[in-house]
């Protein structure tokens, strides 16, 4: 599963933030930072109702391990003064099998960003770092997961050069199955 | 469609499946990809291993759709543990793969399939399933709308930094070519499903 991120960039200062990699035995301290992100996502109202941060950390946590090993994966994070403030990971895989991408291709599995710092240009402060180690790496396709109902972080991505390539749509086919009795098939 | 047959494709008949992937190439780009998509020839090995992969969880499942000997269609379901951030099941279904031949499209072989793939999920209690569509693809949007499915997220993609993509720079060098189309070459002009 994907995550993603939620930020806008203005002009506001990024003087001061200093940008690292964060070792998979750091890992926990990102807990807050997933918890912000979780709240601002489920703030937007998607169609598809988020667990609770409590639920859903452990679970990330543990896709995060599996390919935090600097060669399947990184992660990156963000300091104010030494205060955490974002973080980005970035897992490497590869090839796409549809799309003619390179031999690696990196996704952006989650940026989050403070709420506190949104529109502070961490985000893209992180965005380009992220660029700069993937640019270090040879990798030069990325796709970025983003949730349908957040326009702002769309338009984030859009600005720095991603496009929307696919849609990724969930349903309760069991759940929908009585009232599905009533729908014609469109003939695909 | 009453002398059509769905059944389970057993993994060791995996390569069965391979003119169908590509006749859903062709599909993918008629509806116009966003981003250029792999000659046929080089694309099957690398699907064919992801599905080889999914296929060991024994809950995961392919269907065929047969008209007497022949294949026509297939559905492809890859099952996983629930979801770590989007409240599912203990498990969760994606839908890997929905592929028709071209003349079989629009005569409701489409919605065969996919209600066959709910009766298996049903028997699994399964009851969150994922779909990816190409962001172009409205009539494919439309259908799984029709049955229920909403906007989960968007995959983005473009390259690192900006410049052009990889993937236009290569479709440039060799342009896709069809092992269906008469002249190999998918256009505007070609009927739609």
């Amino acid at each position: 599963m994907h995550f993603q991120s939620s930020v806008e960039p203005d002009d506001r200062t990024t003087t001061g933030v200093v940008i690292e990699p964060l070792a998979a035995a750091q890992l926990d301290e990102l807990e807050p930072l997933w918890a912000s992100l979780v709240h601002h996502h489920s703030a937007l109202n998607g169609a598809v109702p988020f667990r609770e941060p409590g639920d859903s950390w452990p679970r990330m946590r543990k896709l995060y391990l599996e390919f935090l090993d600097d060669v399947m994966g990184f992660c990156l994070v963000a300091r104010r003064e030494g205060r955490l403030v974002a973080y980005a990971i970035v897992k490497i895989k590869g090839p796409e099998e549809v799309w003619r991408t390179g031999d690696k291709l990196a996704e952006l599995e989650t940026l989050s960003v403070a709420g506190d710092e949104r529109g502070s240009g961490v985000g893209t402060l992180m965005m380009e770092a992220v660029e700069r180690e993937l640019a270090t790496r040879g990798i030069d396709d990325l796709l970025v997961a983003v949730e349908t109902s957040n326009a702002g972080a769309q338009r984030f991505y859009e600005r720095r050069g991603y496009s929307h390539a696919l849609a990724w749509l969930y349903g309760k086919p069991l759940t929908w199955r009585n009232e599905k009795e009533g729908l014609a098939g469109d003939g695909i | 469609m009453n002398d059509i047959t769905i059944e389970r494709l057993p993994a060791e008949r995996l390569d069965e499946l391979e003119p169908l992937w590509h006749a859903m190439l062709d599909q993918v780009v008629l509806e116009d990809s966003v981003v250029p998509i792999r000659p046929a020839a080089e694309s099957w090995p690398l699907r064919r291993a992801v599905y080889v992969e999914l296929l060991q969880r024994p809950e995961a499942f392919a269907l065929v759709a047969r008209r007497g000997e022949d294949l026509i269609g297939y559905a492809m379901v890859k099952i996983e543990d629930a979801d770590a951030v989007w409240y599912t099941g203990s498990l969760q279904a994606n839908l890997e793969s929905l592929a028709l031949l071209p003349d079989e499209r629009g005569k409701g072989l489409g919605t065969r399939l996919l209600d066959a793939v709910d009766e298996e999920l049903a028997k699994l209690r399964v009851t969150d399933l994922t779909i990816g569509v190409d962001v172009n693809n409205t009539g494919a949007k439309r259908f799984y709308e029709r049955r229920g499915f909403k906007g989960g997220f968007l995959l983005m993609y473009g390259r690192p930094g900006g410049g052009p993509w990889t993937a236009v720079e290569r479709e440039r060098e060799a342009p896709y070519r069809s092992m269906w189309l008469p002249d190999g070459v998918p256009g505007a002009d070609d009927p739609q499903g």
